[in-house]
Order: structure tokens, then sequence, then C-alpha cells
């Protein structure tokens, strides 16, 4: 798999080859799909709910600026600090001084999405601090040296075979000499491992699903509990944040919460919804000494302003994704970007470059299906169109492609001439089909008959065929 | 003042980031109307609050206790705070378990007659890793989800929640509210208008499913979370 | 009460116009025995959605200006593809918004609009003849369900006919250009498709949207899968005799 969006087909060939990669989709396909449905069906105000949470987000849109000062000014009222941060670059060089300033040595992570965005752990390793991952998922991928391939579900690619192994090449170093085969041993192990990890950590980073302007407080949602060990043990806790994830109030936040994880796993709560405010009040019997939250920006004031900015209102639960019918055959790392699945096809051109990821918001049958699940009514399918016209008019597309749809809309342009010439082409194409029905090759039509046959036309087109008719009965 | 505000540069950086956001706004044609968002922020107004989360006493009670068993816990009612320590040792004996058992400083709990299940060594102090078991209280159990909220503070350590195996979640009856809107009013009545550190929605016990999508109790926190509610104690 | 002796534009399609003119003349037959009058203008080419889809948008609204001026004279106007009628009901008006006078003739299309069957079954509540008694399956194409609604109406028309296949509204990976362009997902997607069809012991299967058919019974065919593929309204026309699709001529 090649780590470019530019790769999407060679890569999805890849993918549809990978008989371990298939199964694991078609048992995401299924197990979300079903969970999902089944957790809606329970709760009859689900639709009017998505309809609130959607709104509060456009309604956060219109006034970032000022809940991002609130949201600032209650960090600081509770001892906690706020750093501002254009770009990755900036965002990475500040979570390194922070670290540095307390000397860290080791950090643990709980599951972000932002610091893969930023490309933290290989930053942090450069120099010379170890990020630990510590969701399950993410420390799989960690020590299989992989990006995420869903954004729930990091490790959703990897067989249980596959986890035995890579835990059985890299634990035996750490005291745990045997291999293991059930899975619920490797949790075990993994979980052996990582509460070490936890208590021995300079520095907790995690991300947040939530920040409130309210009361300056960011909200993680896990259903395994390593958020939060990753925040209470180490000094200094650091919450890295995309600042459109601010949300007005604490009764804002119940109705997103309403939504989220029904739409991701099915569920009616996660296990562990927990809200930091600050570092550790005094007398308190445990949290962080320092809390520090980065924000930033990294092209959402951008997106803010222009015509993709609906998709500013997602909140990464993954439902786009697990009801593709391309990311369920693709899988997440034929995107070759951060984000994979519809939400990625219209992140990835906005926040990186379009000449560079075109081929994502084009890679969807458009079938609609995301649009009707996401619970924050983001019109994924029309934000996709809208990235294509804007690769159209920036001539980013293949010229071979628009050449084709050049003749082709200038011939359609003129009715007359369109049914002489298709008249005639259905025709000859008919006889060229000797009565097999099919082609099973066509020149300049090797992109459908190298799996498909090609239905041959039946003989002369409908409209030459009434135009006669017309004639004859007048 | 933070540090981070006197930083000259990063000032600069903030400043840099707003101008965009307004240029943003601009863009589209959106008027700033700070005054509406203060005023938003200071209604702290209800959303649409489903029905299911909407019952109350002992119709929210029952829910409570119904949902409780769907997130994979388990639930125990008993009738007086007296007999928690009781029923937390039947649960320890019946699964097997052994102690310590740490305690939250929670005074409801200091009060409880811990000394009749000492071979399971209650106990109270820092968590460590070597705890059996963590008994914690809840401010309020939401009956939507059954879900428990959990404050930190002096007596509340917020990794009495994660650390040990098992989880006991002591909760009055009393303190069971229809929604999460009614727990937020809760803590405001109690936090002066401060968030504590650290609030703790738990919804079951620690799982994951990141092992080809099959689902496993126990990740990182608890493997068992019981919940014990507290009638007759108003 | 349904409308008495509408004039009914048929707007062909451009894959029906040129691969399927059988579809044509049955969705003909059906809006006559429905109570239809029924004209086929010939200014009538594509509605634009291929352009639309891959960015073109100018050439898009183009076309679409020449949709409507062809389609403005009737009471109704049906296409016997829900894709096609999406494109003209629910994003002409977008496309056009640029142009005050082209949007309101837009929106007026829009309301006149109909999916074949849609308007066999909402707007003339016809009953077709019984034609035949072989079980089928049938394919919901994304536009027509999504977009449209189109999901009762094909079983309404076709009552104890249709076997069920499992997730309707999962994509069969036609998707217009998508199906050249990924042509290795494209034809992934369809497989999982055939497979639920053929799953249905169903010998035939029916849909709205020619551009899905002809994806999956050339799947199909390349596969060697004996189902046989064709336009509902062949089917509620009663047209048993022409070959389906992709199938050898008898």
């Amino acid at each position: 798999m090649q780590r470019r969006p530019s790769a999407f087909n060679a890569n999805a060939a890849e993918a549809l080859l990978d008989a371990n990669l298939q199964a694991a989709l078609g048992a995401a396909e299924a197990g979300f799909g079903v969970k999902r449905r089944k957790a809606i069906m329970g709760l009859p105000e689900f639709d009017a709910l998505c309809d609130r949470a959607a709104a509060i987000k456009d309604h956060v849109l219109d006034h970032l600026d000022t809940y991002l000062e609130r949201f600032e000014a209650q960090v600081f009222a509770s001892g906690g600090m706020v750093h501002w941060c254009e770009d990755a670059e900036e965002a990475r060089q500040t979570i390194l001084a922070l670290c540095r300033s307390v000397n860290a040595r080791m950090v643990t992570k709980g599951k972000s999405m932002v610091t893969e965005e930023i490309g933290l752990n290989p930053f942090l390793e450069a120099n010379n601090i170890r990020p630990v991952e510590t969701d399950l998922g993410e420390y799989i991928i960690q020590l299989a040296d992989e990006p995420p391939s869903h954004i729930i579900g990091p490790a959703l690619h990897k067989t249980k075979d596959q986890v035995s192994d890579l835990f059985h090449t890299h634990h035996p170093a750490l005291g745990f000499p045997d291999r293991l085969t059930e899975g619920e041993a490797l949790v075990g192990e993994a979980r052996s491992i990582l509460r070490q990890q936890y208590l021995q950590a300079d520095v907790g980073v995690t991300g947040a699903n939530f920040l409130i302007a309210e009361t300056g407080s960011t909200v993680i949602v896990t259903n395994e509990g390593n958020g939060d060990m990753t925040q209470i043990f180490p000094r200094m806790h650091i919450v890295l944040a995309s600042i459109e994830k601010i949300v007005p109030t604490l009764e804002d936040a119940a109705t997103l919460l309403r939504v989220l994880a029904r739409s991701a796993t099915g569920q009616e709560m996660s296990v562990y919804t927990t809200f930091s405010t600050g570092p550790k009040r005094r007398g308190d019997a445990d949290g962080p000494e320092q809390f520090h939250v980065v924000l930033l920006d990294n092209g959402r004031s951008e997106i803010l302003g222009g015509k993709q900015r609906d998709i500013l209102r997602c909140i990464r639960c993954g439902a786009c994704m697990n009801n593709c019918p391309v990311y369920l055959s693709a899988g997440g790392h034929a995107y070759g970007a951060t984000y994979m699945g519809p939400m990625g096809s219209v992140l990835t051109p906005n926040l990186t470059s379009l000449k560079k990821s075109q081929a994502l918001p084009f890679a969807s049958s458009f079938c609609g299906r995301c649009e009707a699940v996401c619970p924050m009514r983001i019109p994924l399918p029309g934000l996709m169109r809208e990235l294509r016209s804007d690769a159209h008019e920036q001539r980013l597309t293949p010229p071979r492609e628009r050449l084709w749809l050049a003749a082709w809309a200038w011939l359609a342009r003129r009715p007359a001439l369109y049914h002489a010439l298709s008249g005639f082409g259905m025709r000859a194409l008919h006889l060229l089909a000797r009565g097999a029905g099919r082609f099973a090759w066509l020149p300049l039509a090797g992109g459908w008959t190298r799996t498909r046959d090609f239905p041959a036309p039946q003989g002369e087109s409908f409209m030459a065929q009434w135009a006669r008719r017309a004639k004859t009965e007048p | 003042m933070g540090a981070a505000r006197k930083d000259g540069t990063m000032s600069e950086k903030r400043a840099a980031l707003f101008k965009r956001i307004r240029a943003a706004h601009a863009a589209r044609g959106v008027v700033p109307d700070a005054a509406s968002v203060a005023a938003r922020l200071a209604a702290q107004a209800l959303n649409l609050v489903p029905a299911r989360g909407q019952l109350q006493g002992a119709a929210a009670r029952t829910q409570f206790m119904n949902f409780v068993v769907k997130t994979q816990a388990t639930v125990d009612s008993v009738g007086a705070p007296e007999r928690v320590p009781g029923a937390i040792g039947n649960y320890l004996a019946a699964h097997g378990l052994d102690g310590p058992v740490r305690l939250s400083g929670d005074a409801w709990l200091a009060a409880m007659p811990w000394d009749r299940i000492a071979r399971f060594n209650p106990c109270t102090g820092a968590v460590i890793e070597t705890d059996g078991a963590g008994v914690a209280v809840a401010l309020c159990g939401i009956a939507e989800t059954a879900t428990l909220m959990l404050t930190s503070g002096p007596n509340a350590a917020s990794g009495l929640n994660f650390l040990p195996p098992t989880h006991f979640i002591v909760l009055r009856a009393t303190d069971i509210v229809g929604a999460l809107e009614d727990g937020w009013a809760r803590l405001r009545r109690g936090s002066n208008g401060q968030m504590p550190r650290t609030v703790n929605l738990i919804t079951g016990p620690s799982r994951t499913a990141d092992i080809a999508q099959t689902m496993y109790m126990g990740a990182h926190g608890p493997k068992r979370l019981h919940v014990i509610v507290v009638d007759g104690d108003a | 009460m349904p409308p008495s002796n509408p004039h009914v534009a048929l707007f062909v399609t451009c894959l029906v116009d040129l691969f399927r003119p059988s579809a044509g003349f049955a969705a003909v037959k059906l809006l006559q025995d429905a109570g239809c009058r029924v004209s086929v203008p010939q200014g009538q080419t594509c509605c634009g959605q291929p352009a639309y889809n891959s960015g073109d948008k100018s050439s898009a609204a183009l076309l679409a200006a020449q949709t409507i001026r062809s389609l403005r004279e009737y009471d109704f106007v049906v296409a016997p593809s829900g894709s096609c009628a999406a494109m003209i009901k629910c994003h002409y008006p977008d496309l056009l918004a640029g142009d005050p006078e082209l949007s309101a003739q837009a929106r007026v299309l829009a309301a006149r609009i109909w999916e074949l069957t849609q308007f066999l079954h909402d707007v003339m509540q016809f009953k077709p003849a019984a034609a035949g008694d072989e079980k089928i399956t049938h394919l919901d194409s994304c536009s027509g369900l999504r977009e449209l609604g189109v999901q009762a109406q094909p079983r309404a028309l076709l009552p104890g006919r249709i076997i069920e296949n499992g997730d309707g509204d999962v994509c069969c990976g036609f998707g217009g250009t998508f199906c050249v362009k990924y042509a290795g997902v494209s034809t992934a997607i369809a497989d999982k498709k055939l497979d639920r069809l053929a799953a249905t012991g169903a010998h035939t299967a029916t849909g709205g949207d020619l551009g899905c058919l002809m994806h999956l019974a050339g799947r199909a065919a390349r596969r060697g899968m004996p189902l046989q593929f064709r336009h509902v309204a062949e089917v509620l026309a009663g047209d048993n005799k022409t070959p389906g699709i992709a199938a050898e001529e008898k």
C-alpha cells in the first residue's frame, strides 16, 4: 500500500486481493450495520436529535471565534493553558516543548486521529521521546508500524493471528515469552504491559471528541478506559484538538453524545465519557499537575469560509465509512491519507491539496448511503461533487477523461446530430455483436470490459425507431 | 494568566488565527453576535431530551436497573447503607475474587461497617496496581442509558475507577435521575459553578473490539462493574 | 383521482435510447395503458448527469438548459430511470441557480418529473394486467431510492412476484463513470450484489435504472451466472420475448 491518495486505484486493487482484509471488511459491514440500526430503533427521537446536533455545530461554526475565546478563558480560569497552532509543524513543536519542559522520555497516548494528522509519533521518536499508544487498536498498529485503517477501529484490518504474531515479535523482550493465540489472552497481555506504561509515563496525550466552551472542559469517549489512565497518572496532560471541536454547553454535549455512540459502534453510550477541566485541584486525590490544550487550525479556518464548511460538523463517528461500499471493498489504507471513507475523501483534499488527492472525491459511486447515515447531516456526495468540480476547473483530472467528456457534451448539445450519429452507431455495434448480445472486449472500453462483458445495443436507437413510427403513423 | 499568553509569538499566532476565522465569517456574510452567544451560554438550555430520559422516581429507578444489565454490568440493591459491605463481600465470594478492596475517601462509604468483610481487606488511601477491587460513590445514576456520573475530588480519585479489575459503584436510589441533563444540573448545584477536574460518565465495564472485531471485556479498565443501589438513605 | 388523459413526455434517457429501446417502448405502452397521451420530444439527449458528476458543471448546465427547453410543454415528464429523474428533480435547480430564469423553469420541471414506476403507481394509480407469475428479484437503485423515495412502487406494481434480496439499500457499484474509473472496486461491489441476487433463487432481476442493470448484467455474464436482467418496465409491460440485457439473441 502506498501512502498517497493518488495511488487509490493501485492500493484498492491490492486490497481486493487480500483475503484477510476482505473478511475483516465483511465483518465490519455486518457488525457495524446491524448494531447501528438496532441502536437507532431503540431511540424514536434519533432523527430529531441528529437535526439538533447538526444545528448546534452550525451555530458553533458561525460563532467560532467567540466560542474559542470563551473556551480559552475557561481553560485559564481552571488553571490550564491553551496553545494556538496554525499547522502541523507548530503543533508538533508545541507538544515537544511541553514534553521537554518536564524532561519527558515516554509519553502515553489516547486514541487521537488529529495526532495522526500531524504525524506526532514519528516526530516524538525522532526527538528521543517514546510515544506509547494505549488504545488496543492503536497499540497493535503501532507495533505493526502502520497507520489506522478506520477512524474508530484503527486495527480493523488485522486478524487475530496477525495480532498474535505481532505480540510474539515484540513482547518477549518485555518479559512475555509465550505465543498467545486466544483473543482474551492477547487482550490480557496488552493490558499488563500498558499498565506499566500508564504509571511510568511523564506525559499523557489525548485528543478530544468535544471542547466545551461553557466550562473549558475537554471530552474524550472510549470503551477501553485507556484514555483515562493516559490522562490521570502522568504529571502533564496534553490535549490536542482541532478548533472545530467546540460545543457551547454541557447540554449541547449531551445531544451530540446521544448520536455519537449510536452512529459509531451502535452503543447507547460509549463506556467511558470523560470531561477534563484544568489540572488537578488543590487537595485532589489524583490528576495531572499540568493541563495543556493545543488547538490546531491546519486548514480549518480556510474550510470555514468556503463551500466545504459542512464537513466541519463531522464528529468522527465512522458511520459514513461503515456504510460505504467503496470503503468496505478497498479498506482504509487504500485512501493513502489520515482520514478515509467518505469523510476522508472530503477532508483530505481540504486539509492537504486537491492536486495530490483529487482521486479521492472521485472514488465514490455517489450511492448516497453516507449522507443517509451521517448523524451530522453532512451532504458528503454533494461535497465530493463540489471537489470534483474544483478538480475539473483546475484541470487536475486526466486529459483523456476531459477530452471524452468534452466531445460527448459537444455532441449531446446537438440533438439532431446526436440522434443521427447514435442511431447509426448503435446499429453498427449491434451488427458487430453478431447476436451474442454482448462484447467481451471493445476498443476504448477497456475500463469496462476488463472485468465485465459490455451489453450490445438492441439495434436501432429508440429515438430513431420512434421518429420512423411517427412518420408512418401520423 | 498563563505563560502561553505572555509568550509574544503565541499571542501573535493567536491573533492570526482569530483573524483567519473572522475573515471566514465575513466571507460567508456571518455577522458576529457575541451577545447572543453569551446569552446561549448563560441559558444552558435543554435541547431535545428523549422520552426515555424523562422518567423520574420509581420509573427511573426501574429503567436504570434494567438498562444496567444491557451494559454488561451487574446490579444489586440493598435496603440500607450498612448492607453495602455485605453485598460487596457476597459478589467477591461468588466470583472467586480477592481484595484488597480500595475504598474511595467518601464519607458515606467510611461510615459503613467494612469490618464485616475484613477478609477482603477493605482499605482507603491511594489506589495501587495490586488492588483487587475499587469502591466509589456515584454523584448520580442516569436512567436514560444506565450511565453513572462520578466526579474527582479530595475524597475521590478518578484512578480508582480504572485501575482495579473489579469496580463497585455505590449509588443512592434517590440519586437516580432521568437524563444526562439532570446529571449536569446536579453537578452544577454541587460545584459552585466550577467543574471538578474529572467527570467520569461510566456505562458498563471496560471492553474492546480491537482484535478481529470480537468483544472482549476488561481492555484497560475494570473487567467487571457491579452497581449497588442503596434504598432507604435519603 | 388520477389525472385524466394527461399529456406526458417520455424522457427516454440516453442509455435506454441507445442500448435498450425495448425498455422505452415498454414505458410508452405502460403510460398509454395507464391513460396517458405520450410524446417523445426530439430535442432531448442526455440529462447531463455524467458531466455533473465528473465535475464539469458548465457542460452539465448547458445540457440541463437544453433538457428543460425540450420538456416544457407537458403536464408530466416521466423517465424510466430513478437516477436521471433525480438529476432533473433534485439537482437542476441548484445547478442552474446562477440563472434566475432557468432555475425558475428548473423548479417547474422538478415538480413535473417522475420516475416511471413512481408515476404509474403514485400519480396514475395504475394497476398493470398481471403479466406472468415468474418470481423475480428487484434492485432498488440508489438515486431513485434515496433521492426520490422509489421503493414501494415497483413492489406494488408487481404484487407477489418479488423475492427480496437482503440489504436492498446497498449500491451495486455502477456509479456512472465511477464504474470505469475505479473498475476494480466497482466490480467487487457488483460481485457482492450478484451473490445476493443469486441467493434469492430468482432467474430474473429487474431494476429501474439501465446503468446499474448493464453493469450487473455484464459482470454476471463474465462470471457465467445464469441470471437474467431486465428493465422493470419490460416485465410490467409483459415483454418476455426480448432477450435480457447482455443475453444472446434467440
